[in-house]
């Protein structure tokens, strides 16, 4: 038996449905106005409609290297997170399928600086990319500075950790048995268990290099062809007389794949399986 | 031979990951906190004890970045999570209709960058010609200076925070309602109990780490905000949305001066580690 909406229900459905509303709405917004010129993104009276701009928007947008910007982009976030989880799932298969000692301390210190806001290492990390290495390696403007200090990932190590402990030891001991040494037990044995966790994490990985700002502002300030699209997009809103019909393409195109990832796996955004795996 | 093996495998496994981190964490925080120490003469490095943090403290304009963080933290962050916690909850019954829906609808601005996201508000809140302060006049208000008046600036960097950071705290909260079983709800219903009472005596109590987790996850968050902040104000008007990231931004780059840099960024990481901790500390007491 279902009961009725009371009129409280009814209240909140609504109420909810106009928050609802509010949350998505600029994403409609930003996609009609990707094809529209730049008096009809910005003027009286607004327009909600598509236009016909959408080349003529492009074509700005490639003028001004959006096409090195999205290349940059794709390979910085791709190789980051293969190698970030390369890197992260052997630390998570080492600290859950081995006893050792200093077991919970490497742990807590992986731990300690999920807490160190990037900012600190800022400065430092700077002038180490600026040559003040024993190599005296200048990386600035290279992908490599921003990759690099990306990699040391508390987030994937422990999402990698929590995989592993579901991980049955057993599997392990029988390719030992076999004759398997223990790389190709961790490469061969029991990553591919964690296969599914590892697309989920491979996704906010992805997610989080292609949206990064900071790093590279910092890493990129003085290479233009080192530019990614967030990078690109700061600089279109930094012009004097900023081309907004170039301006929202360019940000509706950095969304865009994010997007297409949202819309494939909603149920892993949504389910809370990164909420989940931060709190532990 | 064989036990020594096992003691070694382990650090073969870490020490891609031990190494990134002694390299680009563990040595960037020591060489920081060393930096703050020191002060550059004419080019020549030479050890200034306190002096940076002195400075800071006399700083009006790190004072200023510091007041309008506290004020993000006192007036944002409750709103967004009260407001979280109640989408929550009306997701979570299953009576709401379409709800696998809403609930992608809220969580949607949390996949977009903050660069777009400063994008599409500095955009749609443009004073002359943009979209909300056009249906503003339309309703016969005056329209609002969004970005030019310096209560108005802040509440658009609030507005922004809580229209992308509202869903993903909400899937937060619904991963931890739905550790809530059913059967106690079904008891105190039968109990007789009302559903505002549930919600006090059930939801709340058991919910605590949850929300612990959310308070501490946007405080950090808020101490360091940065990308919005940049793109919709540039910390303006006369630096009334400057933030402790932005300000360290521009000391590190308007005024190339490290030292002094590090020592703002090290104030950064007390202030998150003294506030996380607190938290954590007053959420366990309220428990017990």
């Amino acid at each position: 038996m279902k009961k009725r909406f009371s009129l409280l229900e009814t209240a909140v459905v609504l109420v909810l449905a106009i928050g609802a509303f509010l949350a998505v709405f600029p994403f409609y917004w930003m996609f009609s106005a990707a094809t529209r010129t730049s008096a009809d993104v910005l003027g009286i009276p607004p327009r909600i409609d598509f236009g016909l701009a959408l080349w003529q928007n492009l074509e700005t947008l490639i003028a001004r290297g959006f096409f090195l910007a999205a290349w940059n982009s794709l390979l910085i976030a791709s190789v980051t997170t293969v190698l970030t989880l390369l890197v992260a799932s052997m630390a998570g298969f080492a600290l859950t399928q081995y006893q050792f000692k200093a077991r919970e301390n490497v742990f807590a210190l992986f731990l300690i600086t999920l807490i160190v806001p990037p900012q600190v290492t800022i400065v430092p990390l700077f002038q180490l990319m600026a040559g003040q290495n024993p190599f005296s390696i200048n990386l600035l403007g290279s992908p490599w500075a921003i990759m690099l200090p990306a990699l040391s990932s508390s987030f994937a190590i422990f999402f990698c950790r929590q995989a592993f402990q579901k991980y049955p030891s057993e599997l392990s001991d029988a390719a030992r048995v076999d004759g398997a040494n223990e790389f190709q037990v961790y490469w061969r044995i029991a990553l591919p268990t964690i296969r599914s966790s590892l697309a989920a994490l491979s996704v906010f990985v992805f997610l989080g290099q292609w949206n990064s700002f900071f790093l590279p502002l910092i890493m990129n300030s003085n290479n233009d062809a080192g530019r990614t699209l967030p990078l690109l997009i700061s600089s279109l809103i930094g012009e004097n007389t900023i081309d907004y019909g170039a301006l929202i393409a360019g940000t509706a195109l950095s969304v865009l794949p994010v997007l297409i990832f949202f819309l494939l796996a909603q149920r892993l955004f949504v389910s809370g399986a990164l909420s989940g795996s931060v709190k532990g | 031979m064989t036990s020594r093996r096992i003691v070694l495998t382990p650090w073969a496994f870490l020490t891609p990951a031990l190494l990134l981190y002694a390299l680009f964490t563990v040595y960037p925080v020591a060489r920081a906190l060393i930096l703050s120490f020191q002060r550059n003469i004419d080019g020549e490095i030479r050890w200034a004890g306190v002096a940076q943090y002195q400075r800071l403290l006399g700083d009006d304009v790190f004072k200023q970045a510091l007041f309008n963080t506290g004020i993000f933290l006192v007036v944002q962050v409750p709103i967004m999570l009260l407001a979280a916690l109640l989408i929550a909850i009306a997701l979570n019954s299953k009576r709401f209709p379409l709800r696998a829906l809403f609930r992608s609808a809220f969580f949607l601005p949390s996949i977009m960058s903050l660069v777009a996201v400063g994008v599409l508000f500095r955009v749609l809140l443009n004073e002359d010609l943009g979209l909300v302060n056009y249906l503003i006049s339309s309703l016969g208000l005056s329209a609002v200076p969004w970005i030019t008046h310096p209560w108005w600036a802040k509440i658009t960097v609030m507005l922004l925070l809580t229209w992308r950071y509202t869903g993903f705290m909400m899937v937060i909260y619904l991963s931890g309602l739905q550790t809530i079983p059913d059967e106690l709800y079904e008891a105190a219903e039968i109990d007789g109990s009302s559903g505002w009472q549930s919600f006090w005596y059930i939801t709340l109590p058991l919910l605590r780490p949850t929300i612990l987790f959310t308070t501490v996850l946007s405080t950090i968050g808020v101490l360091q905000i940065f990308d919005e902040a940049l793109i919709v104000t540039r910390g303006g008007p006369s630096n009334e949305t400057l933030t402790i990231g932005l300000y360290l931004y521009q000391t590190v780059f308007s005024s190339a001066d490290f030292h002094y840099a590090a020592a703002l960024s090290w104030v950064l990481v007390i202030l998150i580690g003294v506030l996380s901790v607190l938290q954590l500390r007053l959420g366990e007491r309220g428990q017990g």
